[in-house]
Formats: structure tokens, C-alpha cells, sequence
């Protein structure tokens, strides 16, 4: 008996300054007994616990499929909101730059395959206060012009079609000229800055943004890069190759620019 | 037979939605070599196939129609075009040719290319494009084949449904 004793008052000052002892009693010997009974007594407890019966399971069945609808409809509610988020986001930079703008945001929702120069329909129309003629840009930059509009849609020709024409200059050097399409040019994507002068300064690299002349657009609205200088093989005058920032040929969502100061 | 013919046209119209929808909806048909579908009129050529010519004239008038208020300009090239075409084909195939794969084929082949070039002519090359030419072979030419593989299978299916829905 008192040895005994005398064991168990050794282990105890063993283990209070010694973790590891007693950590390694209570992982190797312990906790195992313990997972065992612990399992064992759960499984005794569904054991002795009554099955549903087949009421209850139906109608349980059926609370599910509901929470579950409801959720389903809430999921898609969100991702909902979320992209409309993240498209006004993405347009809220264009309206805090230029103040003056009235935007409306749109979605491409039609890309004719008699289309040649990637022009597209958008599901907004004269009911949202679009009228013919209103630019069209992203937060990359110009798109392109509405040249037909409907009550609830669109039609927008891109800074790629022939038919265009955008008065531009070059932010630097402060080159002016006019944006028009063309058809060699349209499937890679790049537009023309023709009428340049002969004596302009642009530069490859240069950035061209439209120059407001006209009304028609407003001024500083970013279009694109000089990608290369070289003559028109047709009038000889210099023009530019531009290449835009935004690739028209992908868009998937615009701002129309309703109104701004002229 | 007239309930049979109703339902065949309901069919035709919901198949000219489907149509319009794949040509014009974004990525839905993907582009080849620069060219995408013209699915409308290929889609009144095969219904005029089966159809008689009022009917077909009809249902060419919608497809055109259809077709023009997708692609920017006014209405009127393919809803004219289209509706020739479909009294053209629908006389020749009541009358004069017998109907199956490869007369169709040989139509098809004679008016969707012509159709198509036609209008490069009138709104490409006389508006006064630069290098039309060189647009047309990039992307007219791809267009036009990418046209021709839906005759097949547009045919197959309004032959399939007329078959099933024009007698008891």
C-alpha cells in the first residue's frame, strides 16, 4: 500500500514540471481510450435513438429542397449583383474623371456575322435616353459611335469601321488628325489617325486621345497608341496606326455617354 | 392536314429564332478564318424546299427581314434577295427537280454565294472600301463555305420534319 502510494505521489511530480510526460500519457494511452468510448457511446446513442418515420422524412425532405431553392435563388441573386458591382466599378473611374459625362452602361448583346468592322448591338435605346450619335467607351477608352437606335437597343460602329470619323490628337505633341478605319487594318484590331501634317511631331508610343473638335465627342477621351508613322499609299499623307486600348473586337460592356459639356 | 400544317409552321418558326439567335447572339458560333454563319437564309432555303410558294415566300420575307434588322443598313437587300430565292427554289422543287441532298446542295451552292457577293458588291466594293478585295477573300470567302456546311443539316432536319408532319 505505501509503496503504492509512493508511486503515484513520484509520478505526479513527475509529470507537474514535465509536459512531455504528460503529454505523452494523454496522447498515447489516454485520448485513444477515450476516442474509443467516446464513438462508442455515440453510436449506442443512434442505436437506441427511434428511426423517422417515413412523414417525418418526407417532410423533411421537402423543408430541404426549399432552404435549398431559396439559397440557390439568393446565390444567383448575388453573383447578380456582384457583376453589376463590378461593372459600375469599372465605370465609376469614367464618371470621376469627367464629371460632366451622363453615362449609361450597357451590354453587348448581338455581333452581326454581316458585320465587317466588329460593330455590335447593345440593349440599351432611346427609352434610357440614348440617341444617335453618342459615343461609346470603356474604361480603357473609345469604342466607337450609336449610328442606329431603337427604343431598347442599340447599334454602335466601332473606332474600326471605315465609316467613322473621330477628330483626334496626339496628347504630346499635340498633332491633330482624324480617326477613321480600315479594312487591311480592322481584323488585327488597329484603326488610322489620318491628316496629319507633314511636319508633326508624333512618335511612335504616343498617346491619342480625341481632341473635341466637333461636338461630336468630348475632348481627352483616350483611344489608343501610335503603333507606326508611315504615308497613306493612297493620298501620301502622313497617317498613323493606332493601336486601342480597348480590343472592340471582345467588348462585352459600354458606356454611352448621353450628354455632356459642350 | 391543316392542324399538321400548323404545327410544321410553328416548328419553322420556332427553328428561324433558334437561327436568329445562333447568328447573332456573341461566341454562341465561333468565327472561322474571319467569317460567321448566315444561318436565316440558308435556314428559308431548306423550309422552301418542302413548302409551297406562298408559304415559302413567307417565311423567306421573315428570314431576310430578320436578317437585315440584325446587320446595320436599312431593310430590304436579303428580305427582297431572300424571298426570290425561296419562290425560285419552292417552283423548281415542286415542278421541275427532284428533291433530295445533292439538288439542294447544287442550289444552295448557286444562290448563298451569290447572295453573299452581292451584297460585297453593294456594300463593300461600290461604297469604295479600300482593298475590297482583299477583305473579300479574308473574310466573304470563309463566310460564304462557313454558310454552305449548315445546308445539310438544315435540310436534314425540315426534311425530317415535314416527313414526319405532312401525313398521317
Amino acid at each position: 500500500m505505501l509503496t503504492i502510494v509512493c508511486i503515484f505521489l513520484a509520478l505526479a511530480l513527475i509529470t507537474s514540471g514535465n509536459s512531455y510526460v504528460k503529454g505523452f500519457f494523454t496522447s498515447f494511452l489516454l485520448t485513444p481510450l477515450q476516442q474509443v468510448a467516446a464513438g462508442g457511446t455515440t453510436a449506442a446513442g443512434d442505436a437506441l435513438t427511434p428511426p423517422k418515420s417515413l412523414e417525418e422524412l418526407t417532410e423533411e425532405n421537402k423543408k430541404l429542397r426549399e432552404e435549398n431553392k431559396r439559397l440557390t435563388d439568393e446565390l444567383v441573386d448575388y453573383y447578380d449583383i456582384k457583376n453589376r458591382n463590378e461593372e459600375l466599378n469599372r465605370f465609376y473611374n469614367i464618371k470621376a474623371e469627367n464629371q460632366d459625362f451622363t453615362l449609361v452602361t450597357a451590354k453587348v448583346i448581338g455581333r452581326d456575322p454581316l458585320e465587317n468592322f466588329y460593330g455590335m448591338t447593345l440593349d440599351k435605346g432611346s427609352v434610357d435616353g440614348v440617341d444617335k450619335d453618342d459615343p461609346v467607351m470603356t474604361e480603357n477608352g473609345l469604342v466607337g459611335i450609336v449610328s442606329e437606335v431603337s427604343p431598347k437597343s442599340c447599334r454602335v460602329i466601332t473606332i474600326l469601321c471605315p465609316d467613322i470619323q473621330v477628330g483626334v490628337a496626339d496628347k504630346k505633341t499635340d498633332d491633330n488628325g482624324v480617326l477613321s478605319g480600315r479594312a487591311e487594318l480592322s481584323d488585327k484590331g488597329y484603326t488610322v489617325m489620318n491628316n496629319l501634317s507633314e511636319q508633326n511631331k508624333a512618335e511612335t508610343g504616343d498617346i491619342v486621345v480625341t481632341s473635341g473638335y466637333g461636338g461630336i465627342y468630348p475632348d481627352n477621351i483616350k483611344i489608343g497608341k501610335i503603333k507606326e508613322l508611315s504615308s497613306d499609299p493612297y493620298t501620301s499623307m502622313p497617317m498613323a496606326v493606332i493601336e486601342p486600348y480597348e480590343d472592340v473586337r471582345t467588348t462585352g460592356s459600354v458606356a454611352i455617354i448621353t450628354d455632356f459639356d459642350k | 392536314m391543316k392542324r399538321l400544317r400548323v404545327i410544321r409552321y410553328i416548328i419553322f418558326s420556332i427553328e428561324i429564332v433558334v437561327a436568329y439567335i445562333l447568328q447573332t447572339t456573341p461566341y454562341l458560333l465561333p468565327e472561322v478564318y474571319g467569317g460567321k454563319a448566315v444561318v436565316l437564309p440558308v435556314l428559308a432555303l431548306s423550309i422552301s424546299v418542302f413548302e409551297p410558294q406562298i408559304p415559302s415566300m413567307i417565311f423567306g420575307a421573315v428570314c431576310g427581314s430578320l436578317t437585315d434588322l440584325s446587320a446595320a443598313g436599312p431593310i430590304g437587300y436579303y428580305s427582297v434577295g431572300v424571298v426570290i430565292i425561296c419562290y425560285i427554289v419552292s417552283t423548281l422543287m415542286e415542278n421541275y427537280v427532284k428533291t433530295n441532298l445533292a439538288s439542294v446542295m447544287i442550289i444552295a451552292l448557286a444562290c448563298i454565294p451569290l447572295m453573299l457577293f452581292v451584297h460585297f458588291l453593294f456594300y463593300y466594293l461600290f461604297v469604295g472600301y479600300v482593298d475590297a478585295w482583299t477583305f473579300f477573300v479574308s473574310h466573304y470567302v470563309s463566310r460564304i463555305i462557313y454558310t454552305l456546311a449548315f445546308v445539310p443539316v438544315l435540310y436534314g432536319l425540315n426534311r425530317r420534319v415535314s416527313a414526319v408532319l405532312r401525313s398521317e
